[in-house]
């Protein structure tokens, strides 16, 4: 009896929070509901509104922290047993298995530990260095860090030094030569995977896209320098201009920032606007060249984005900077920063949260070109 | 130097450590094979000359920590005044435990400068 009415008020509580979650232009929703499923044990579920979440707000935090929970506690047995396989036997099959399911998650720096484990083991399979430079070079694809790609580089070097001939190597150059923009070394790996395998479909429409390509102008650094560049700007192309509905959701999810215990100003910068909101009673500023809180997150927003995919950690998200009696959280994806100046006491988790789902609402996917 | 950073990387998550100067000269390092000491170190400075520039123009007080998350890592800056203590992490260590850590090796690398002056 009981347990009928505890199931009858668990489905009530899940179905308020989808109905919730229709409406809610943050992410808020879609955590608490997927933490719902969680504390139920059902992690299908919960997977599964992770996963529709993530669609709608891809720079989400907590969605992806929720996701990568869910599928450890999904596949959590799998992955022990194959771990311990790999340890155990060394079988090529079992790392094989165990990289693509850390890849299933994107957990590319799990699936790279594992691969290299894989070449510890067995330094003479080429396929382990292999598998080691195609993870290296779709992480490289996802966070446009440059160094990913000259260390895929270097493995596949190695490869075609141990054997000429390899066609996966060739065609993975090949590829990566063609995304960088190294036209004339894309066209030299392509011919030497054609010779193995003229009838290839993607490599013959890798030819073509590459015979259709002018010759690159850089050597292969300034090329790979220029892909993170560009990353830090954000991508290339306008940006369409704000509306008026989306300017005033920025403008009260600042005011809603400011009124965070021990908040005392919040400013939103991006290419289209720059708007600070500060004190209890919400007051916003527009006037970005007057305000020294948006001349903070421009600055900021220039030294951390350019720094951190240089030194190895990827694409900025966060800074908190503890001055003493201030501090400052700076979010951002791309060229857009949320920036909260605090004092005295306040929660650090809470406005951090608050922050991080401002920003993934800001971003959210309605029609807006991407952003890396 | 070196010894406060070595057992600083014992830490689980943490991929390397380093001590430069404010405008990015390395004084120590310890650093993970894949990542480069000098491009970081370089980028290190960068960063931290222009918050300082920042905070400057803002009436901010100096900065005493700092902690930059991206991606794939973060990194954790502690201001040592003469030097800072840098580490970088993975992207799911446990912060707070973390902080504790390395605050407990900025303190050593404290007594060790005074120490030497």
């Amino acid at each position: 009896m009981f347990g009928i009415l505890r199931n009858l008020r668990e489905g009530a509580a899940a179905s308020r929070l989808r109905e919730r979650g229709k409406n809610d232009v943050r992410p808020d929703s879609a955590v608490d509901l997927a933490r719902h499923f969680v504390s139920k044990g059902r992690f299908r579920e919960a997977m599964e509104v992770v996963s529709e979440g993530l669609a709608r707000f891809p720079y989400s935090q907590r969605l992806r922290e929720l996701q990568r929970f869910v599928w450890r506690e999904l596949n959590g047995n799998e992955m022990t047993r194959l771990r311990r396989a790999t340890e155990r036997d060394g079988r090529r099959e079992d790392f094989l298995e165990l990289i693509d399911l850390h890849l299933d998650c994107e957990d590319f720096d799990e699936a790279l530990l594992a691969a290299e484990r894989w070449q510890e083991r067995d330094s003479e399979d080429l396929e382990a260095r292999l598998v080691q430079a195609q993870i290296l070079l779709e992480r490289f694809r996802r966070d446009r860090v440059a160094a990913d790609a000259r260390r895929a580089v270097a493995i596949l070097k190695r490869v075609l030094d141990a054997d000429p001939e390899r066609f996966e190597a060739h065609f993975a150059l090949a590829r990566v030569y063609e995304f960088i923009g190294a036209t004339s070394k894309g066209l030299f790996h392509v011919y030497r995977a054609l010779d193995a395998r003229p009838d290839d479909e993607e490599v013959n429409a890798l030819y073509v896209a590459l015979s259709a390509r002018e010759l690159e102008q850089g050597d292969e650094n300034v090329l790979l320098n220029a892909i993170e560049e560009e990353a830090d700007r954000g991508g290339s192309g306008d940006v369409a201009e704000l509306s008026v509905e989306e300017r005033r959701q920025i403008m009260n999810g600042l005011v809603r920032l400011a009124q965070l215990n021990g908040v005392r100003r919040t400013a939103f910068v991006d290419d289209r606007t720059a708007i600070t909101a500060e004190g209890l009673e919400g007051r916003v500023h527009a006037d970005p060249d007057e305000n020294d809180l948006c001349r903070m997150a421009r600055g900021f927003r220039g030294a951390a984005g350019a720094s951190s995919r240089r030194m190895g950690i990827g694409a900025f998200r966060s800074c908190v900077l503890d001055c003493g009696d201030k501090s400052l959280q700076v979010h951002g994806v791309g060229r857009t920063i949320v920036l909260v100046e605090l004092d005295g006491a306040h929660d650090e988790e809470t406005v951090f949260a608050e922050c991080a789902s401002f920003l993934a609402a800001c971003l959210r996917r309605v029609e807006e070109p991407s952003r890396a | 130097m070196r010894e406060v950073l070595a057992k600083l990387n014992e830490m689980p998550g943490i991929k390397g450590s380093l001590i430069v100067t404010p405008d990015g000269i390395v004084v120590a390092s310890r650093m993970d094979e894949h990542l480069n000491e000098e491009t970081t170190a370089a980028h290190l400075g960068n960063v931290v000359t222009q918050t300082r520039r920042l905070l400057e123009a803002g009436r901010f007080p100096p900065l005493a920590e700092m902690v930059l998350s991206a991606t794939r890592g973060r990194i954790v800056i502690v201001n040592l005044e003469i030097f800072l203590l840098v580490a970088v992490t993975n992207q799911y260590i446990d912060l707070d435990i973390t902080i504790l850590e390395i605050k407990s090796a900025a303190k050593r690398l404290r007594e060790l400068a005074t120490m030497k002056v």
